[in-house]
């Protein structure tokens, strides 16, 4: 328990920022609403477009989400807040393990009269819990800010649904920072590289949307196995991506205890 | 010239492979542009239907949307900010990897001024981003040569892929105020990618919204292609304010470095 409640005591700061970041992109990203619905051109060029191939809506930022609607105009808020989590989700796992190794501490942790194993769990789950609150602080401000604009919580179901792509987001991001904290020797690399699956997940579904022919990447970025549009149009986050993240995660999480258990530690 | 030396050969690597990132973004980028321009044509002949006045309407956004200068513009916006976190990076952990490394001490106690070290730790990451749009620029118009079936203007075309280094110029200058200012930054993509992001976030919705200060808050909404394609050159009033924010914050970098009390390797 002392790992798990040091953890916590050394990230409640940036766990604050990051807290701020999510409220303030999620609020002000909302707020920009009222002058987009009551813009009367928006709407004719929506409806002028409308037929046109998918890469050229893409370029004019048309993603089949109606803008004009207050939930379709979430949608297209959504994804920025799955990008937001993911980068903190992300680098939590990551950080977390590597530190002790980039602050030269892990000699001072691991002599310890407690196993490695418990240290990494601890650890995880100090993470795991950072992650929650980002997660709870994404729910509570997109549920208050929607409700806001639309008076009423009618919307709430449809808002959960994409929330639950938002915890499923984070659980990959999560999984892929640990593990690569697991396996990478070099302290800096974990962030490093769990970044740039972060940003090249977010290029990639990008470019899906701007040719045919890359239709087949969709299956490697989780922003599009939850994307807006799907979720939205199927009412829940499709069951098959949904299994695949989390056997994935699992994997990703067993993965990180079989390395780290291993490896040599740099001191 | 030691420490500038020292720090283009530390930042090599890391220059080596972002550069071949860019170069492989826009490169492949411009690979699907055969395929979108067949999209236009189909397009085009939707838009036929519609009357004059609709399509006065949108003229100059389909004018310039529907060209190969549309279509990079596109993609400058995606290239502009993988260069942010890449500048950002390099100016927050210039400074900041000295503490961070517990090798404050050892650099500053060298019989050289603060100032000095500053002017070259920030010469060395200016001139690797200098190099980093050299290569960009050179890839950028050779994927357009190489995948453009319509003859195009080259020079319109490299000042648009230039305006990377003004983005790049403003991050830097950011990170490197972030790196003299925070006493210690133990992860800098930490700081780096959420900055990044956050001003990305802000064009992406401040284009939705009618308000024209907006823009003046993030340096991705400095460069408007349609401007660009019109007048053959930047927005004289965004380019005054960018050199305004680098200076301040190289200035801020300056003033509060040569007052502030380094952490020294215990």
């Amino acid at each position: 328990m002392n790992v798990f409640m040091r953890e916590l005591k050394s990230n409640y700061k940036g766990l604050i920022w990051w807290s701020i970041a999510i409220m303030i992109t999620v609020v002000s990203g909302m707020a920009k609403f009222e002058g987009y619905g009551t813009a009367g051109s928006a709407n004719n060029i929506t409806a002028l477009l409308a037929g046109f191939p998918k890469p050229v809506m893409a370029i004019f930022g048309m993603t089949g989400l109606d803008l004009t609607k207050l939930i379709g105009y979430f949608g297209v808020l959504y994804l920025y807040i799955l990008i937001m989590v993911a980068i903190h989700a992300g680098l939590a796992g990551a950080t977390i393990i590597a530190k002790e190794e980039r602050d030269k501490t892990s000699e001072f942790l691991y002599p310890k009269p407690i196993s490695r194993m418990k240290v990494l769990t601890a650890k995880l789950a100090a993470a795991a819990t950072n992650i929650l609150v980002i997660f709870g602080v994404s729910v509570a401000s997109s549920i208050w800010i929607v409700g806001y604009y639309n008076q009423g919580y009618g919307l709430n179901s449809q808002v959960m649904a994409l929330m639950w792509g938002v915890l499923l987001v984070q659980l990959l991001s999560f999984a892929f920072g640990a593990f690569f904290a697991g396996l990478f020797k070099n302290p800096k690399l974990p962030a490093v590289a769990v970044a740039t699956v972060v940003v090249v997940s977010y290029l990639v579904s990008v470019s899906v949307d701007l040719s045919a022919n890359l239709d087949f990447l969709k299956y490697l970025t989780p922003f599009k196995y939850f994307s807006a549009e799907k979720i939205l149009a199927a009412g829940h986050p499709d069951p098959f991506y949904v299994v695949l993240s989390i056997v994935l995660s699992g994997a990703l999480i067993g993965l990180t205890y079989f390395f780290y258990q291993n490896r040599d530690l740099n001191v | 010239m030691n420490i500038y030396w020292q720090e283009l050969r530390n930042y090599r690597r890391s220059t080596i492979i972002w550069i071949i990132a860019l170069s492989f973004m826009v490169f492949g980028f411009m690979s699907i542009y055969r395929s979108f321009a067949l999209d236009v044509t189909s397009a085009k002949k939707l838009l036929e239907a519609y009357p004059p006045a609709v399509l006065a309407a949108l003229n100059l956004k389909v004018e310039i949307f529907f060209t190969i200068y549309g279509f990079f513009a596109y993609l400058l916006t995606f290239v502009w900010l993988a260069g942010a976190i890449q500048a950002m990076n390099l100016g927050v952990s210039v400074l900041s990897k000295e503490v961070a490394g517990k090798t404050a001490d050892f650099l500053l106690t060298k019989p050289i001024t603060r100032v000095r070290m500053l002017t070259e730790k920030f010469a060395a990451v200016f001139t690797l981003v200098v190099i980093t749009n050299i290569f960009f620029v050179a890839t950028a118009l050779f994927s357009a040569v190489v995948f453009s079936k319509d003859s195009f203007d080259l020079g319109l075309l490299a000042l648009m892929a230039a305006t990377l280094f003004f983005v790049q110029l403003v991050f830097l200058a950011l990170g490197f105020v972030f790196g003299a200012v925070i006493p210690k930054i133990k992860t800098v993509i930490a700081v780096s990618l959420p900055t990044a992001f956050i001003f990305f976030i802000i064009s992406a919705f401040g284009g939705v919204l009618k308000v024209p200060n907006i823009n003046y808050f993030t340096p991705f909404k400095y460069f408007d292609p349609i401007y660009i394609y019109q007048h053959s050159a930047y927005e004289p009033k965004y380019l005054f304010v960018l050199f305004g924010v680098v200076a301040i914050c190289i200035a801020t970098s300056y003033v509060f470095y040569m007052k502030k009390d380094i952490e020294a390797a215990s």
